[in-house]
């Protein structure tokens, strides 16, 4: 097999099951996937590391060694420094030192991967017909595949890997919940929803911010309304009460963004000074927790339908305020009250 | 046009060589490469017993017999050996190993004649190709070998049964590069031709340890023949393995169920279809042919 066709191979393999479209770690694969062609002078590889590669010509049969399940482990040991460094350089050494020989397999000759338990030759398929020749057109034909293959899986590794672009495929907000989670501290998540509004059935086909992952729903809002409605979104079987049933959803990275996250408490304070020491310029605030509110008889709470309310009030004259997804303007009712509470605060920055 | 002159090699048979030479191991003898073997085989003489020496086209079967017989006749031991032509021409040629007045004798007459000789003269008989050696001299050999004959068959394959499957057995293994490489080296020096140690290591993948396929990989490199499928058995199917491989990804719908995940759930199963459709299209490629280029 000839020197690219070990390189393709070692980097389209890397790329894919490191799940990385990082060029120095595709460099990495390239390199350790021609490392066990250092067993002959005649490879590239070999006439670099000629006196290597002298010792192990003179001892071994082309393929045997450096070619094998063992050599492999060698390998993962002696370039176990790099995890250091990076774990995924390592994982791209090995991969590539691995698919670097493992191709040879399907050649007429084999590998003898098991060496040295056995010199036997590891050949796929059995028909030595049907196994390919150094330089011959099958040689080019699969090139050609391994480039599709490499494209593939860096487009792919830029979009957030093979597993997540293949959940997104399906539609499902679970997928969407996920990418959120993986991702909504540093990016905003723009979700582009199929489906319809659950009170009045209008359909609908848009995208929306996720604001926040409720279980395997989503609150969104309209993309482009900072202070916009939100809704929760879900799929009409497994959410009741959701605003926005989604027939489908396909999920997409929007611009980067910080996420500071802060736990707050306090006693019986005016929820006016504790809601005016959260604004922040420039930053979007949402709240989560509970505030408890005393003597708040007259205090009532308005609650929609149509959309996701983020202010869930309970009790009589003490007063229990739920909070999801909440801004400080949602809690102007409050401000004058006193109360106890326990608050998660986010604030989202846009990066400039 | 340019003609190529093939310059066949000058290889003697090994038997013919020690006659002349003397001694095995001779400056312009081959070496032998399976004395270990030939240790084992002389021991077991030594206590009587006979054996059946098995081994793969080309291994060395007949190189090991006649190195055999050039020990016995070092150690002054008096051996016969046999190659299967017909019935009655192998019987002479034993006798006249031993010296035996084969004139107007019938088969069974010189069978009788053995049948004698060998146990009182305490010859050991060693038969090559014994794979090739019709029933009824293999019931003979029976007979001689339960009346105490020392007896050495050497067969390609043999068949599971009567003698082959009495005697005692002995399978030759695939010999080591370093044998290999000086069996390729030697072959070289008779086409005239040095080859580089990149292209002897290169040359030896083809030849899975076969000291007959060694020496042909040689000569085809030499004619400048384009490499054929490798003749020799010491391969592993590896495509079992690879779809074993990959249907562990198919793990992946269970991890889905039991984590509660539809998404892995879905994905799994993708795979699982994907990974049938590779087997099935694996297993429907031709199987490889028993007989040659094809």
């Amino acid at each position: 097999m000839m020197a690219k066709t070990h390189a393709l191979f070692g980097v389209a393999a890397g790329s894919l099951l490191v799940g990385t479209a990082d060029p120095f770690c595709l460099g990495v694969a390239a390199v350790a996937s021609q490392l066990p062609d250092a067993d002959t002078s005649k490879s590239i590889i070999g006439r670099i590391l000629f006196p290597i590669s002298r010792l192990l010509e003179k001892r071994f049969p082309h393929r045997t060694l450096t070619h094998s399940f063992l050599a492999t482990m060698l390998i993962a040991a002696i370039a176990w420094p790099l995890r250091w460094h990076s774990p995924q350089l390592w994982k791209a050494a090995l991969w590539g030192y691995f698919f670097g020989w493992f191709a040879d397999a399907f050649t007429r000759a084999g590998v003898a991967a098991f060496y040295p338990l056995t010199s036997a030759r590891l050949v796929i398929p059995a028909n030595p017909r049907l196994r390919m020749q150094t330089g011959s057109k099958a040689e080019y034909i699969v090139i050609l595949l391994l480039i599709g293959v490499l494209a593939a899986s860096l487009h792919l590794n830029t979009k957030g890997g093979l597993m997540r672009t293949l959940t997104m495929a399906l539609g499902r907000s679970e997928s969407l919940v996920k990418l959120y989670q993986a991702e909504g501290a540093r990016r905003r998540v723009i979700a582009d929803i199929q489906g319809r509004f659950a009170a009045s059935n209008v359909p609908l086909h848009g995208s929306y911010d996720v604001i926040e992952a409720s279980g395997e729903n989503l609150i969104v809002r309209a993309v482009g309304e900072k202070d916009g409605v939100l809704y929760l979104a879900g799929h009409a079987q497994e959410c009741a009460s959701c605003q926005i049933l989604i027939e489908r959803v396909k999920g997409a990275l929007g611009a980067a963004v910080t996420t500071v996250t802060r736990e707050l408490r306090f006693e019986d304070r005016k929820i006016g000074d504790v809601l005016d020491s959260l604004r922040a310029d420039g930053a979007e605030i949402r709240i989560s927790g509970e505030i408890i509110l005393d003597d708040a008889d007259l205090l009532s709470w308005p609650i929609s339908l149509q959309r996701f309310n983020p202010v869930t009030v309970s009790g009589a004259s003490t007063k229990t305020l739920k909070l999801q997804a909440a801004t400080p303007a949602d809690l102007e009712r409050a401000a004058d009250y006193f109360g106890r509470g326990q608050l998660l605060v986010r604030e989202v920055r846009d990066v400039r | 046009m340019e003609q190529i002159q093939i310059q066949e090699p000058k290889l003697r048979p090994v038997a013919d060589r020690q006659q002349t030479d003397g001694t095995p191991g001779a400056s312009d003898s081959p070496r032998c490469h399976r004395k270990s073997e030939i240790e084992m085989i002389l021991g077991a003489l030594h206590n009587g017993a006979s054996l059946l020496v098995v081994a793969g086209p080309g291994l060395g079967l007949s190189t090991l017999a006649s190195f055999l017989r050039a020990e016995l006749r070092a150690r002054d031991e008096e051996s016969i050996l046999g190659e299967p032509t017909t019935v009655k021409a192998m019987l002479v040629d034993l006798c006249r190993q031993l010296g035996l007045n084969t004139e107007k004798r019938t088969g069974t007459q010189l069978q009788e004649m053995l049948a004698e000789a060998v146990p009182a003269r305490r010859v050991i008989m060693l038969f090559d190709d014994a794979h090739r050696l019709p029933v009824s001299i293999r019931s003979w050999l029976e007979s001689l070998h339960e009346r105490g004959a020392r007896i050495v068959l050497f067969a390609t394959l043999p068949p599971r049964r009567d003698i082959f499957l009495r005697l005692p057995r002995i399978e030759l293994k695939p010999l080591p590069h370093a044998a290999i490489r000086e069996i390729m080296l030697e072959a070289s020096r008779y086409v005239g031709r040095d080859f580089t140690s990149a292209e002897l290591s290169t040359l030896a993948e083809r030849c899975g340890g076969n000291p007959m396929l060694a020496r042909r990989v040689v000569r085809e490199e030499h004619l400048g023949l384009d490499p054929t499928a490798p003749d020799h058995t010491e391969w592993i199917d590896g495509t079992p393995m690879l779809i074993a491989a990959l249907l562990c990804f198919t793990v992946l719908r269970y991890l889905g169920r039991g984590l509660h995940s539809s998404d892995l759930y879905l994905v799994g199963g993708m795979l699982a279809v994907a990974v049938g459709i590779v087997r099935v299209l694996l297993y429907s490629l031709p199987r490889k042919s028993a007989k040659l280029g094809q």
